[in-house]
């Protein structure tokens, strides 16, 4: 009976290890689509890592980039300087400009004098006094060049003050032969750049334009030379007029460039002291005035962890137990906070997102022993998964008499090679002490994590005897508590911190009548952080 | 094909035509595995790549030299039994009938020339699912009832309940085989 028991035992061995197959399109399709889902699973594994790094990145350069504030202050600074220094140089133009109206309109009238008898000196008069009230545009006639309009300021007051250091009358005849008069009246009425002593001249030209205009008149009439002297007596007094007039002009123009240049002065030493002074600017650094108002800030951080499961394993006496099959897992986090300052007392709620878990090898080599005897096979076994097992049974063949001890290492069947990863949406409420130290601030934090898993949240053990691996779920919400220390480094309206700390599970991940699993956490955030108004 | 060092790196680095051909070479033992116990065409694809995922997955435990062929064997069965645990009726499968209304039958032994490999496979698939799980754990895998015990977690009882009934049952339809080949 028995030997026809192992022969239909061996009839099907024998036949089923003769088969033969070869691998159908469907099977390769199949096994072409898992390899492939298996390739993105291992790159975005991957890909997660580098992403997370990118926060990381961008904190550091911007923590590292030039400070824009105080190039932003130098740069204000020497604009205000030159502000100044040009401000100063317009002043000096514009007096300088005053005097070389004043100068030009003598000289003008001087020229008038020596070509008093021309007839076309009317024309010419009248026309450069008329652009000297309108400006523009020119009448049909008038023969002033834009090019001289245009003419640099600085080059005719040059021009105009080496003049003046020049004798008197010969300056002024050999001026008389280089430029004509209607030009330069011209320069005067077009270089002029006050709208008031515009205004003036107008006035002043008015008045003036009826005076020569009845001078001319009795020229005319009058061939006489005492006429000479009448219309430069005429002309002389307008001079004196106009000069008198000028200078009040000047004047009032130079009170009112004062008056501006004081206003501006008063800007920029406000900005000035607003921008220097840094025990106004300065932010938390120890040397501002303490109020006991409350400041509020916003803190964007990512940073990595490294979670380890303490595990406790009830009825539990394998040679392997899972958490010597298990290593600490590197995972990333990042999240938002929300922070008020109270005095030096720091208080903080937020948003963050963590995964936790663990590397798991379950494929420990399994190791029989077997102790075989005339009577009894006892045998044990011990692999990574189970308990170990001890269980005695008679055999029905005897192969040998003596008593044998054999032990064999073989290949673990069953192994389970991958990271146990979990996935957290957390809710952390801080309380801390700031000490400031000039721009430093360091802060020792306490506080408590309201945890709540993401998504199915699931992790695959070798738990349960002689059950194999078995998925278990975590826990949907988890209490932790939180130690920190920020190091931050505060600028005028933000700063940049870093941030280790440590987090440890009150309430456990998962929990069964096998394990009970939580994880403590060692990590370091970095972020930036901004002052809300 | 030897699994060598260079193959198990490229593998692990996602050589598609390595992965390919290391694919080809194991088919045969990962297919000849689910014949027996699957009678569907998708559910032995199921197994085989599901099978061959683990192995790629895990071909950094495989050490070179050794039996390779043996290490994805123990895969391939492995699977077979996780995917037989996945069965929400798992328990019940393996329950033992009361009616045993299959008789034993005795076979000449120069009967089992006549049969060939394609109706020993049918003889096999006519087998009820846990029942051809454990004979074929048992007679062909080399199994010991103590191993399927504790790999499918039921008692010992039912193991040799689901053996005898098994030898019983292809007894029976070798027997009928034998008639049908006559006729």
């Amino acid at each position: 009976m028995k030997d026809e028991k192992d022969h239909i035992d061996d009839f099907f061995k024998e036949r089923s290890e003769q088969g033969s197959f070869e691998a159908p399109d469907s099977f390769l399709d199949d096994i072409n689509s898992k390899l492939d889902a298996l390739d993105q699973k291992k790159k975005r594994r991957g890909g997660f890592f580098w992403w997370s790094l990118i926060p990381l990145g961008l904190i550091v350069i911007y923590a590292l980039w030039p400070n824009d504030s105080q190039n932003k202050k130098t740069q204000l600074l020497t604009e205000n300087k030159a502000e100044k220094s040009s401000n100063e140089k317009e002043i000096n133009d514009s007096t300088q400009l005053k005097k070389s109206l004043t100068i030009r309109f003598e000289d003008s009238l001087s020229l008038n004098k020596v070509k008093e008898n021309a007839s076309s000196s009317k024309n010419t008069l009248s026309s450069g006094i008329e652009s000297k009230t309108k400006i523009s545009p020119l009448k049909e006639g008038d023969e002033v060049s834009n090019a001289i309009v245009e003419q640099d300021n600085s080059l005719l007051i040059k021009e105009e003050l080496k003049k003046q250091e020049q004798p008197n009358s010969s300056n002024s005849n050999n001026e008389s032969e280089i430029v004509p008069p209607e030009i330069k009246e011209s320069v005067i009425a077009d270089s002029n750049p006050e709208k008031n002593i515009e205004s003036i001249n107008s006035n002043i030209n008015t008045t003036q334009n009826e005076e020569i205009e009845l001078s001319e008149t009795n020229a005319v009439k009058d061939n006489n030379k005492n006429e000479d002297a009448v219309i430069i007596d005429t002309l002389d007094t307008n001079l004196s007029e106009n000069s008198t007039i000028h200078s009040d002009t000047s004047e009032s123009a130079s009170v009112q460039i004062d008056s501006l240049s004081t206003d501006k002065e008063d800007q920029d030493s406000t900005l000035n002291v607003e921008e220097v002074d840094p025990s106004e600017t300065m932010l938390a650094g120890g040397n501002r005035k303490k109020d006991d108002k409350i400041d509020h800030e916003i803190q964007l951080y990512g940073g990595m962890l490294n979670s380890s499961s303490n595990l406790i394993l009830s009825n539990d006496s394998s040679t392997f137990p899972m958490n010597t099959m298990e290593s600490n897992l590197w995972s990333s986090s990042f999240g938002v906070m929300y922070r008020a300052k109270i005095k030096q007392f720091d208080l903080g709620a937020g948003l963050s997102w963590k995964q936790n878990g663990e590397k798991v090898n379950y494929s420990t080599s399994i190791t029989q022993y077997a102790d075989v005897d005339s009577l009894i096979f006892v045998g044990w076994q011990t692999d990574s998964i189970f308990n170990p097992n001890t269980e005695t049974w008679s055999v029905d063949s005897i192969p040998f008499y003596d008593t044998t001890t054999t032990t064999e290492s073989i290949t673990d069947s069953l192994f389970y090679n991958d990271i146990n990863k979990y996935t957290w949406i957390s809710i952390p409420l801080r309380f801390g002490y700031r000490f400031d130290i000039n721009k430093f601030s360091i802060i020792p934090r306490g506080g408590i994590d309201f945890t709540f898993a993401m998504g199915s949240n699931t992790g695959t053990y070798a738990e349960q005897f002689n059950q194999g691996l078995v998925q278990k779920s975590s826990s949907q919400f988890i209490l932790s508590y939180a130690l920190q220390l920020e190091v931050r480094r505060n600028f005028e309206r933000w700063h940049v911190f870093v941030n280790p700390y440590f987090r440890s599970n009150v309430t456990p991940v998962i929990s069964s009548a096998i394990q009970t699993r939580r994880y403590n956490s060692w990590g370091i955030n970095a972020g930036i952080g901004f002052k809300l108004k | 094909m030897e699994v060598t060092e260079d193959i198990i790196r490229e593998v692990e680095m996602g050589n598609r035509k390595i992965t390919l051909d290391l694919y080809h070479y194991s088919f045969n033992v990962l297919m000849s595995n689910a014949v027996r116990y699957k009678n569907h065409k998708e559910d032995q694809m199921e197994i085989v790549n599901n099978a061959f995922v683990k192995i790629v997955t895990n071909i950094s435990s495989y050490k070179p030299g050794t039996a390779y062929f043996s290490w994805i064997k123990t895969i391939v069965q492995r699977e077979i039994i996780d995917d037989f645990r996945k069965n929400k009726r798992y328990k019940e499968l393996f329950k033992m009938s009361d009616s045993d209304t299959v008789q034993d039958s005795v076979v000449d032994p120069d009967v089992y020339e006549s049969i060939d490999n394609e109706s020993a496979l049918q003889m096999l698939n006519v087998l009820p699912p846990a029942t051809k799980l454990v004979f074929n754990l048992y007679a062909i895998e080399g199994y010991k009832s103590k191993e399927i015990v504790e790999e499918l977690n039921i008692s010992y009882e039912t193991v040799k309940w689901h053996i005898k009934q098994a030898r019983k049952k292809l007894k029976s339809l070798i027997v009928e085989n034998k008639i049908s080949l006559k006729q």
